[in-house]
């Protein structure tokens, strides 16, 4: 699983206010939280930005299998 | 992930009756569910053709083949219709999600929608009165104003309603 709620929370957002700031809708992020969907490198880098670290932080699981 | 949004994608968001701009994952769900419908559309006009031809063809019964082929395209359509509007439904395309200080606001832009669409609505629904009825617009209007006025009301207040279910209030602090 990533790390977006975690970071999320650390910044103090909500999953609105996250997705308001990168242009994406709310289910989105919440789909993502959970491992439903698989954001575009895009979207990716644009979490990461905001989220203020970088996409290993965010979704490399330590290369435990799913 | 703000992109400028073509007016082909304005269209297609407008005509299948998404309010507001949609983001990648969102794109992608509506991209399949278009896919599916065109699948599933050709595959019934296939059996639908090859039926009315069997009809006109080898029974040579053409009033029935003529008759297949409009319903049988009537209901094609309307299979499709429902299993996008059901589908889109499911993927939470139609979703409005506010916040509850924001309803108020909400409820005003639901309601001029549904004022644009009335208009529009109005416009297509006399359209056919003054191209098949003799005399001038202002005429027609006059003699058909009654029931202009009512189909208004009812398009007004089924579109209405219609946007209020879509609305969904959230906690902000999720």
């Amino acid at each position: 699983m990533n790390q977006v709620k975690k970071y999320r929370k650390r910044q103090h957002l909500s999953q609105r206010e996250l997705a308001k700031r990168i242009g994406v809708a709310r289910q989105t992020i919440n789909l993502i939280e959970n491992g439903k969907y698989n954001p575009s490198l895009n979207l990716c880098l644009a979490l990461a930005h905001e989220l203020g670290t970088d996409l290993n932080s965010l979704f490399w699981d330590g290369g435990e299998k799913q | 992930m703000k992109s400028k949004e073509s007016l082909w994608l304005k269209y297609l968001r407008w005509s299948n009756g998404i309010t507001g701009p949609l983001d990648e994952r969102q794109w992608a769900e509506l991209e399949r569910i278009g896919n599916n419908c065109f699948e599933v559309f050709l595959s019934l006009e296939a059996l639908i053709i090859l039926v009315s031809l069997w009809l006109a063809i080898k029974l040579e019964n053409y009033r029935n083949a003529y008759w297949f082929l409009f319903w049988g395209n009537l209901l094609a359509l309307l299979v499709v219709g429902i299993y996008s509007g059901h589908s889109m439904k499911h993927a939470g395309l139609f979703d409005i999600e506010i916040i509850s200080e924001e309803r108020r606001k909400v409820m005003g832009e639901i309601i001029l929608i549904a004022l644009i669409r009335t208009a529009f609505f109005s416009i297509i629904y006399v359209l056919p009165l003054f191209l098949f009825t003799n005399g001038p617009l202002k005429e027609i209007l006059f003699a058909h104003w009654q029931e202009i006025l009512i189909v208004a009301v009812l398009f007004f207040l089924g579109s209405f309603t219609e946007l209020r279910k879509r609305i969904k209030i959230i906690k902000d602090d999720d």
